[in-house]
C-alpha cells in the first residue's frame, strides 16, 4: 500500500522554541490515522507545516509524492482540509461558499454536495458568520469533501461541538471514508473520538513522536497485567524494560505490559513468578494505553 | 486565466459594499472638478461649508480607497496560518495577479477614465492627459495605495493593520522629524542658515525639496510593491516586514538628503534680479501716537518700517525684531518680536498675519508694525525724552518670478514651482472675467 504521507526527521521551531522535533511518520493510504497528544504537543504544527502552511525548519514531509513545501494546486485539489481555526469568507452564504469553491476542483461532485448539504443540515441560504463553531467546522467539512479529496486532513475538528453533533460527525467521516476508501489524517487530544474512528495512531508528546503504529497492533501488545500470590516474594530488579507503570504491593504486582504475545508472556510470568496464583491481562482502550504512556513519559521527565 | 477572474470577481462581490460609494465620491468630485466648482469653493467666496463638505468628500473618498485595499488584501490573508486559500487550489502567483488586476481594473483605472475626461472636456489633448496620468496621477494614486497595502499584507487581521498602521506612520514621522531637525541644525551649511531665518520653526513632512519627494515617492511605490510581490510569493512575513522597515528607511534619507534636481524646468525661467543686502536703507517711522495696549501694563509703539532699495520684484518678509531704545544713561528699553512663518520646501507660502515690509496692505497703505514694547511707568517717565532707537530684524527676501500663460484652454508652461495648465475659463459673478482655473495638482503663476 503507497504512503500517502511520509515525514523524515520532520522538525519546527517558532524561533528557538522547538515545537515539533524529528517527526518520522507514515500515513498509508485509504487508513485513517489520528495524531493523538495533548495541548502544546505539535499537532497542529505538525499538519501546518505538512499542508504548506509553515515551513519545516529541517527535516521534509512528502504528501501525495510532493515535498510538503512544493504543494500546489494540483495537489490541493486532492486534499481536503478542515480546522477548528480556519478562517472561512464569512461573508458568503453556504450556497455561495460552494459556488465559489467549486470552480477550483474539476472532480467537484454537485449532488454530492446536496446531499452533503443534507447530511450535515445545513441551511444553504445563511450567512457563515451567523454560524455557530460547530456549524462552521460542518461548513468547512462540506466545501472539503464535496470533490472526493484523495486525503482529508482534520485538525481538531471535535473542538467546540456538541455530543449530538459529534456523534455525527464521526458518523459522517466513517460512512464517506467507508465509501471513498479516502485517507484521513486527524489531530485530536479526543482519544475516545480518535479510537472510534483510526485505524492508525500517532502520539505526540512535546514535539517527539513517541508512538506510530496500527490500532490493532496497538492494543494486541498492550495489556494492563495483574499478578497475584500468596505469600510474599521478591519481585525481579531491575523490572523488564517492557513494563510500564509497575505498582508493587505485598501480594499483588500491577503493570502495563507493552510487547504482550498471548500465551508467551502468560508463559514469561509463569517462570518469573512459580508461586504465582494469577495472572491477569487485561485488554488495553486506547486511551488507557495514551494515558499510561503519558504518565510514563511525565515520570521519565 | 479563469480562476483569476474568478477571484476578483469574488473580491468584487466581497467589497460591493464599500465599492459603492467610492465610485460615488469618485464621480461627484470628478463632476466637481470638470465645472471647476473646486476652486471656486475653496476660493474666498465659497461658503466654508461647501468647502468644508468639498474637503471632506476628497478625503471620505481617498479613505474608503485605503479600506477598500486593506480589506482587498486581507480577505485572503497572507500573514498567520488560518486563512482559507492556503489550503485550496490557488498558486501565490494567481491570488497576485487578481489582486493587482482589481487594484488595476477598479481602483486605478476608473480614477483615470474621470481625470482623463475631465482634462479632456477642460481642452486638453489626448497626448498631454497621457502624459499628465502617467506621470502625476497613477504615481499619486499608487504612492496612496502602496503603504496601506503593504501594511495589510504583513498583518494577519483589521485590528493588526490599525495597530500596525498607526505604529508605522508614527514612527515614519518621529524618525523622519528626528532626521530632519537633526540636517537644520547640524547638516550643510544652507540648510543650517534656512534655520537660522526661521528659527524654532518646526519642520514639516513638506519640508523636502520637491524633487526628493518625486523620488520619494517613486521609490515608495517601487519598494513597497517589490515587498508585497515577495511576500505574495514567498509568504515570509518577518523577511518582509525586515524590508520594509528598510525601504522606509531609505525613503526617509531620499526625503532629507535628496539633492539632484530632476524637476529643473525645461525652459528657464526670467532672468533674476539680484538683492544686494547693503543697498537696503532701513527707515523707521512713527508718526501720530499709535499704540497697542498689552497685558500686564505694557504698552506697544507700533510705527512702519520701511526698506528702500529693494528691487522690484522682491519682497521682504519681518520674521523677527530685536528693538533696542536707549532713553538714557541707565534706561534701556529692550523688547522681541517673532513672527512665525510657514514654508514648504523652498518657497514661503505667508501667513495672514505676517508683516510684509514694502508691500503697501491693499486699501489700507503702509503698515504699521509693533517697534518697541515698554511699560506704562517708563512711558510715563520718559514719553517727553528722545532717545536712541536701534533694532535687529530678521528678514526673509521672497522673489516674485512671473511668466505670462496664453490666455486659452490648454496652454502649458513649465516653472520652476511646477506646471502650469489652463484648464478653461469661466464667468465669474456675472462678469465676463478670464480667471485662471487651477487644477488641484498644477500650481501656477499669472503675470
Amino acid at each position: 500500500m503507497e504512503d500517502i504521507i511520509t515525514t523524515r526527521e520532520l522538525s519546527r521551531s517558532f524561533g528557538r522554541k522547538p515545537v515539533v522535533r524529528g517527526v518520522t511518520l507514515s500515513v498509508p493510504e485509504g487508513s485513517i490515522f489520528a495524531l493523538i497528544g495533548p495541548n502544546g504537543a505539535g499537532k497542529t504544527t505538525t499538519i501546518k507545516t505538512l499542508v504548506n502552511i509553515l515551513e519545516p525548519s529541517s527535516g521534509e514531509a512528502r504528501v501525495l509524492g510532493t515535498r510538503s513545501t512544493k504543494l500546489g494546486p494540483a495537489q490541493f485539489e486532492q486534499i481536503g482540509y478542515v480546522s477548528e481555526n480556519q478562517e472561512l469568507p464569512d461573508w458568503m452564504t453556504v450556497r455561495q461558499l460552494l459556488a465559489y469553491c467549486k470552480p477550483m476542483y474539476p472532480t467537484w461532485d454537485d449532488a454530492f454536495a446536496e446531499s452533503l448539504l443534507r447530511q450535515l443540515d445545513l441551511d444553504p441560504k445563511q450567512r457563515i458568520k451567523s454560524f455557530s463553531r460547530g456549524m462552521k467546522v460542518k461548513t468547512a467539512l462540506l466545501s472539503s469533501l464535496a470533490y472526493h479529496p484523495r486525503l482529508l486532513i482534520l485538525d481538531e475538528p471535535f473542538a467546540g461541538l456538541d455530543a449530538l453533533v459529534r456523534e455525527e460527525f464521526i458518523r459522517g467521516i466513517l460512512e464517506l471514508t467507508g465509501q471513498d476508501r479516502w485517507t484521513v489524517l486527524m489531530a485530536s487530544h479526543e482519544i475516545d473520538e480518535g479510537e472510534r474512528l483510526a485505524d492508525w495512531i500517532g502520539i505526540l508528546n512535546k514535539g517527539h513522536l513517541e508512538l506510530c503504529e496500527s490500532v490493532l497492533s496497538l492494543q494486541a501488545r498492550f495489556r494492563q497485567i495483574e499478578v497475584r500470590v500468596n505469600e510474599e516474594v521478591a519481585w525481579p530488579s531491575p523490572l523488564p524494560a517492557s513494563w510500564l507503570l509497575a505498582e508493587k504491593a505485598a501480594q499483588r504486582l500491577q503493570f502495563v505490559e507493552t510487547q504482550y504475545d498471548s500465551g508467551e508472556t502468560e508463559k514469561a510470568l509463569q517462570q518469573l513468578f512459580p508461586m504465582a496464583q494469577q495472572v491477569l491481562p487485561t485488554p488495553m482502550s486506547l486511551k488507557s494505553i495514551f494515558l499510561a504512556l503519558a504518565r510514563t513519559y511525565r515520570l521519565a521527565a | 486565466m479563469s480562476l483569476i477572474l474568478y477571484l476578483l470577481k469574488k473580491d468584487l462581490r466581497c467589497l460591493r459594499l464599500l465599492l459603492l460609494p467610492w465610485f460615488i465620491l469618485l464621480l461627484v468630485n470628478s463632476l466637481v472638478m470638470r465645472s471647476g466648482l473646486d476652486r471656486l469653493i475653496l476660493s474666498d467666496e465659497g461658503t466654508e461649508v461647501l468647502a468644508a463638505a468639498y474637503v471632506l468628500l476628497y478625503v471620505l473618498q481617498q479613505i474608503l480607497q485605503i479600506v477598500i485595499v486593506c480589506q482587498l488584501v486581507q480577505a485572503d490573508a497572507l500573514a498567520g496560518t488560518t486563512a482559507f486559500w492556503l489550503t485550496r487550489p490557488i498558486s501565490r502567483k494567481q491570488l497576485l495577479l487578481s489582486k493587482s488586476l482589481f487594484v488595476l481594473l477598479i481602483l486605478l483605472l476608473p480614477s483615470l477614465i474621470a481625470e482623463g475626461i475631465v482634462l479632456q472636456i477642460n481642452g486638453i489633448s489626448i497626448s498631454q492627459t497621457l502624459s499628465v496620468l502617467l506621470q502625476e496621477i497613477i504615481l499619486q494614486s499608487a504612492f496612496f495605495l502602496v503603504p496601506p497595502m503593504l501594511v495589510a499584507a504583513l498583518t494577519p487581521s483589521l485590528a493588526r493593520l490599525v495597530v500596525t498602521g498607526v505604529a508605522s506612520a508614527t514612527a515614519f514621522f518621529l524618525i523622519h522629524y528626528a532626521v530632519l531637525a537633526s540636517v537644520m541644525s547640524l547638516g550643510a551649511a544652507s540648510k543650517r542658515r534656512m534655520n537660522a531665518v526661521f528659527p524654532g520653526q518646526w519642520p514639516t513632512i513638506l519640508s523636502a525639496k520637491p524633487s526628493a519627494m518625486v523620488v520619494s515617492a517613486i521609490l515608495t511605490v517601487a519598494l513597497g510593491g517589490m515587498v508585497i510581490i515577495y511576500q505574495y510569493l514567498k509568504r515570509r512575513t518577518l523577511n518582509s516586514g525586515a524590508a520594509a522597515v528598510l525601504g522606509m528607511c531609505l525613503v526617509i534619507a531620499t526625503l532629507n538628503f535628496w539633492s539632484w534636481d530632476l524637476l529643473k524646468p525645461r525652459e528657464s525661467l526670467p532672468a533674476q534680479s539680484e538683492l544686494v543686502p547693503q543697498t537696503l536703507k532701513p527707515v523707521v517711522r512713527r508718526e501720530g501716537r499709535t499704540f497697542m495696549r498689552g497685558e500686564a501694563g505694557q504698552l506697544t509703539i507700533l510705527g512702519q518700517v520701511e526698506l528702500q532699495g529693494v528691487p522690484s520684484n522682491f519682497f521682504l518678509v519681518l520674521t523677527g525684531l530685536q528693538a533696542t531704545l536707549r532713553l538714557s544713561a541707565e534706561k534701556v528699553a529692550s523688547s522681541a518680536f517673532d513672527y512665525p512663518l510657514w514654508f514648504f520646501g523652498e518657497e514661503f507660502q505667508l501667513e495672514k498675519e505676517v508683516k510684509v515690509l514694502n508691500e503697501p496692505w491693499p486699501g489700507i497703505g503702509p503698515r504699521a508694525i509693533p517697534l518697541l514694547s515698554v511699560d506704562t511707568e517708563t512711558f510715563q517717565d520718559y514719553k517727553d525724552t528722545r532717545g536712541t532707537y536701534t533694532a535687529e530684524a530678521r528678514l526673509a527676501a521672497y522673489q516674485r518670478l512671473s511668466t505670462t500663460v496664453p490666455l486659452k484652454t490648454g496652454s502649458r508652461y513649465k516653472g520652476n514651482s511646477g506646471e502650469v495648465t489652463l484648464l478653461g475659463i469661466v464667468s465669474r459673478h456675472l462678469l465676463d472675467r478670464a480667471f485662471q482655473f487651477q487644477a488641484r495638482r498644477f500650481y501656477c503663476h499669472l503675470a
